[in-house]
């Protein structure tokens, strides 16, 4: 998994804030969302890390700024939208929809924004 | 932002619980000491992009989240379906013979004209059989609706499944579309005209 301070941003967004790549699944080639589908946003949202131990109620997570936002949910390629959750108003994890290791981001029910994690995915040409 | 896709389907799985319907849509990577974040929450639906005929077409699959082990599904949830796979489980005769029921529960509840399709699934279990493929086909037939054997575990026709079912329903759509804007002939809609949304039978009865 990428570290968010290692990301080079620069090299990942369009001048317009757009994703220059394509998001991939970082543990399977599902096609998570297209290049020009996101846009960068900077936004604070702590996302519980993808795998725990069987039995463990602890929930560990990662305390991430970095997202490509998603107008509309219909633009993604491939996710999975978890049942609704209560942090900070309700909220659904975004997953793969091959894999189903998330999560990936958050989708706001309020907004209907969507938010893919820079760290969560990988970015392909 | 423009819009990316040319068809968005709306589809349904149903069928009694335990027959497969979860792995079918989910695949939690789980093992013995590790279980995902995600599995403990559970997964409300998925979209999926397919290609069929060079059109963009975006599946939304909803999975019954246990609303089925009380043996019905109401209203709210067949709301907008337009493709439902009726699923049972090869090993599971109830199971089999419960589809007439989730059939009846279909046409009380879902719109008339929802594309159907059904699969029996778990078909890796050769030996713990008790549904053979003709009953499935037979079932089918009598339904008048396609059929198909899957294997969720084994990654067997469930991907064929939703494509084949995506296809009928891009089929019908694009009938309706046709027949209430026809592209030759005397009916032509004038360009200036609003597009229609496609109509049922009976309301473009009135339009001749």
């Amino acid at each position: 998994m990428e570290k968010e301070q290692t990301l080079n941003i620069d090299e990942l967004k369009e001048e317009n804030g757009k994703n220059k790549r394509k998001l991939v699944c970082s543990f399977c080639p599902s096609v998570i969302l297209i290049a020009g589908d996101g846009l960068y946003t900077e936004i604070e949202f702590a996302l519980p890390t993808m795998t725990k131990q069987k039995g463990s109620d602890e929930v560990v997570e990662d305390q991430l700024s970095r997202y490509w936002r998603v107008a509309n949910m219909y633009d993604f390629h491939n996710v999975g939208f978890s049942n609704t959750v209560d942090r900070n108003g309700q909220k659904k994890y975004l997953t793969c929809a091959e894999c189903d290791m998330g999560p990936i981001g958050f989708f706001d029910t309020e907004t209907k924004l969507s938010y893919v994690a820079l760290a969560r995915v990988k970015h392909e040409q | 932002m423009a819009k990316t896709y040319d068809y968005l389907f709306k589809l349904l799985l149903i069928g009694d619980s335990g027959v497969g319907k979860t792995c079918v849509l989910f695949r939690f990577s789980e093992d013995a000491f590790n279980t995902t974040f995600i599995s403990t929450i559970g997964i409300d639906f998925k979209i999926r992009t397919i290609e069929l005929d060079g059109k963009k077409i975006k599946l939304q699959i909803w999975d019954t989240a246990g609303q089925e082990r009380f043996r019905t599904i109401t209203t709210a949830y067949y709301r907008g379906a337009m493709g439902i796979m009726l699923v049972y489980d090869v090993a599971n005769e109830k199971s089999f013979e419960n589809i007439k029921n989730w059939i009846r529960n279909i046409e009380e509840n879902a719109s008339a004209d929802v594309e159907k399709m059904l699969l029996g699934n778990k078909c890796e279990l050769t030996e713990k059989r008790q549904v053979t493929r003709e009953r499935g086909e037979q079932l089918a037939i009598e339904y008048g609706i396609k059929f198909m054997e899957t294997s969720a575990k084994a990654s067997i026709n469930v991907e064929e499944a939703f494509f084949t079912l995506a296809r009928d329903i891009k089929t019908k759509t694009e009938k309706k579309l046709e027949a209430s804007n026809p592209p030759k002939g005397g009916h032509q809609l004038k360009p200036s005209e609003p597009s229609r949304k496609p109509q049922n039978w009976l309301s473009r009865c009135t339009l001749l």
